[in-house]
């Protein structure tokens, strides 16, 4: 069952095509690979599936577990994100001045179950909903390794945990897909190793559909089970691991061929 | 975290206490008998209480938010012409003047709406300038009325002195808790998101169109509150009250409070209108004084070299930086 479907989409800024007619779809459950250069329209196309950039032509669709449907056309970020989709960002992106915990919290925000009236006379609905929302973000906190830090400033957490807690900021939010950009960039091979192990079991535990763009060649390979790649804004090729590596253009643009 | 009744009911009753315990003394001390705190005095802490009441309402929008706005005075005169306004032609009772002061922030809250609906699309400076002009805008609109209405560039005056010490000091009570509380609420933490960062809060669900707005509205509803106040409490409002350097006053008080800091925002409205008092005999050297501690404040905060970064970690400073700014684009 698809529950991303993206059809033929194009992204122009002015004269430049950054994103050129391409056409991706996720299954439930699974986990995808975003490959390709710099610069080949991989956070383009990210941001416009979490609602950040109006592609220029084509179509998003995107059906959540209830089987509800949401086609994206200038429908703004926050209901995306209300409707199930979520992301991480390839420059951590962080409440910094507000801690590990109220990290979290705010990916609760939007189902609040108690009015401004309410937070200013802590009426028992807020209480309760505090409750749950501290409940379960500890919940997701345990699951990440992050629950013993949960009162430190965020921006004090070392590079690793930071884009720990993006992830889990983003599972926070209830979301079923998630697009992670990036999110070994700047790790160690022992750290990436670890995040390859934590993103698979958080995928299982929460039921969640992954999206990653990753350079780390051996991290992507292990990791997806299906893999596309970019090329200056063109999609040119898709298939499993295995395939990709052996595919030639996707030799010739991005992965390089041996020295003879 | 103290999410439990018992958690709640403690800090509320542990609050009650303290607002009736600095309730009481300022009143003993206001007794003739005792005469600590003289009418002069106790003119000057009812505009302490006004002002910590503008700028509890103003850290909200540019402290807590991070949106930058120039223009709190205008929403200030907008309340004091509202409740003028009411109290000139009504006869003066309870009521009446409980009415009246609402009016004024409720008319103040709706301008605020009607502002930040355009202008909460800009950003940093953009939006200081966009405020700063709506602000002259009001003054300048104030200033062309008729005199029979709003009285034009002289103002309204012999307003009856409905604003009394209880008045004030209750309005800023009530403000500091309904700010306070919100803060540690989810409402709170996604206004904060919203200064942090703007871009991941929206991916994360924030409506952050209506974060700003709520933000927005409620600081300008108690700016309309406290200008409510301010008529009640000098007897006439004119347009020249509440031009540029009144908003930039109020501004002071928020930044040398510590943007975001509730509390700082107290203190510091009480430690700038001591200095004003002190210095009342020579009203343009504290001007002067107040630009200079400003720059002073700046140094020390956001400075770069060596032993300002030692002096800010004695003194436990945070580093200071205006979030609107820093963090444009994708």
């Amino acid at each position: 069952m698809k529950v991303l479907n993206a059809e033929h989409i194009s992204m122009i800024f002015g004269g430049l095509i950054a994103v050129n007619d391409v056409t991706i779809y996720a299954n439930r459950g699974e986990l995808l690979g975003l490959i390709g250069p710099n610069g080949a329209g991989k956070t383009t196309i990210f941001n416009m599936l979490t609602g950040v950039y109006v592609p220029t032509h084509g179509k998003i669709s995107f059906e959540n577990a209830r089987n509800n449907q949401l086609t994206i056309n200038k429908v703004k970020p926050y209901k995306v994100a209300r409707f199930g989709v979520s992301r991480t960002f390839q420059n951590i992106r962080l409440f910094k001045e507000l801690t590990v915990l109220e990290n979290m919290l705010v990916s609760m925000h939007k189902n609040i179950g108690y009015s401004i009236f309410g937070a200013i006379f802590r009426t028992n609905g807020f209480l309760k909903t505090e409750q749950e929302f501290y409940e379960s973000a500890i919940k997701i906190l345990e699951a990440t390794g992050l629950d013993t830090k949960k009162d430190e400033l965020a921006s004090n957490l070392p590079y690793g945990e930071q884009r720990k807690l993006e992830i889990a900021r983003a599972i926070a939010t209830g979301a079923e897909i998630v697009f992670l950009d990036e999110p070994a960039a700047g790790m160690n091979p022992a750290e990436t190793a670890e995040l390859a192990v934590l993103i698979k079991r958080l995928k299982e535990d929460y039921k969640l559909t992954v999206v990653l763009i990753e350079h780390d060649m051996r991290f992507v390979m292990n990791l997806c089970e299906r893999i596309y790649v970019l090329d200056f804004g063109v999609l040119i090729a898709e298939g499993t691991p295995h395939e990709i590596k052996n595919d030639p253009k996707v030799i010739k643009a991005y992965l390089g061929e041996e020295l003879q | 975290m103290g999410y439990d009744n018992k958690a709640r009911i403690k800090s509320s009753i542990k609050a009650i206490i303290f607002v009736g315990v600095i309730y009481g003394i300022m009143k003993i001390l206001m007794l003739p008998q005792i005469n600590i705190i003289n009418p002069f005095y106790q003119t000057i802490i009812m505009k302490i209480f006004i002002e910590i009441t503008l700028a509890l309402g103003l850290n909200l929008i540019t402290g807590i938010t991070g949106q930058f706005s120039l223009g709190h005075a205008g929403f200030m005169s907008i309340g004091a012409y509202t409740a003028a306004f009411i109290m000139l032609r009504t006869t003066v009772n309870v009521g009446m003047i409980f009415a009246a002061t609402l009016a004024g922030g409720i008319v103040a809250g709706l301008v605020g709406l009607l502002i930040g609906i355009p202008t909460l699309r800009l950003k940093g400076d953009y939006l200081a300038i966009a405020t700063l002009g709506l602000g002259e805008i009001i003054r300048i609109l104030l200033q062309t009325t008729s005199k029979d209405f709003l009285g034009g560039a002289a103002g309204l005056s012999s307003i009856p002195i409905f604003a009394n010490f209880e008045g004030v000091f209750f309005v800023a009570v009530i403000c500091f808790f309904s700010i306070s509380n919100l803060m540690k609420s989810s409402y709170g933490r996604a206004l904060i998101s919203v200064r942090e960062d703007e871009i991941a809060s929206e991916a994360m669900g924030v409506n952050v169109t209506n974060m700003k707005l709520l933000a927005f509205i409620m600081g300008t509803f108690f700016a309309g509150v406290a200008g409510a106040m301010y008529a009640g409490y000098v007897g006439f409002v004119q347009p020249k009250d509440f031009g540029f350097m009144k908003s930039i006053e109020i501004l002071m008080i928020v930044v040398l409070g510590g943007l975001g800091n509730i509390r700082g925002t107290v203190i510091a409205a009480i430690v700038l209108n001591i200095i004003g008092v002190i210095l009342q005999d020579f009203s343009e050297i504290r001007m002067i004084l107040y630009a200079l501690l400003l720059i002073i404040i700046m140094v020390i905060k956001s400075g770069e070299t060596p032993w300002i970064q030692k002096l800010r970690a004695a003194m436990n400073i945070k580093s200071f930086k205006f979030n609107g700014k820093n963090k444009a684009g994708t």
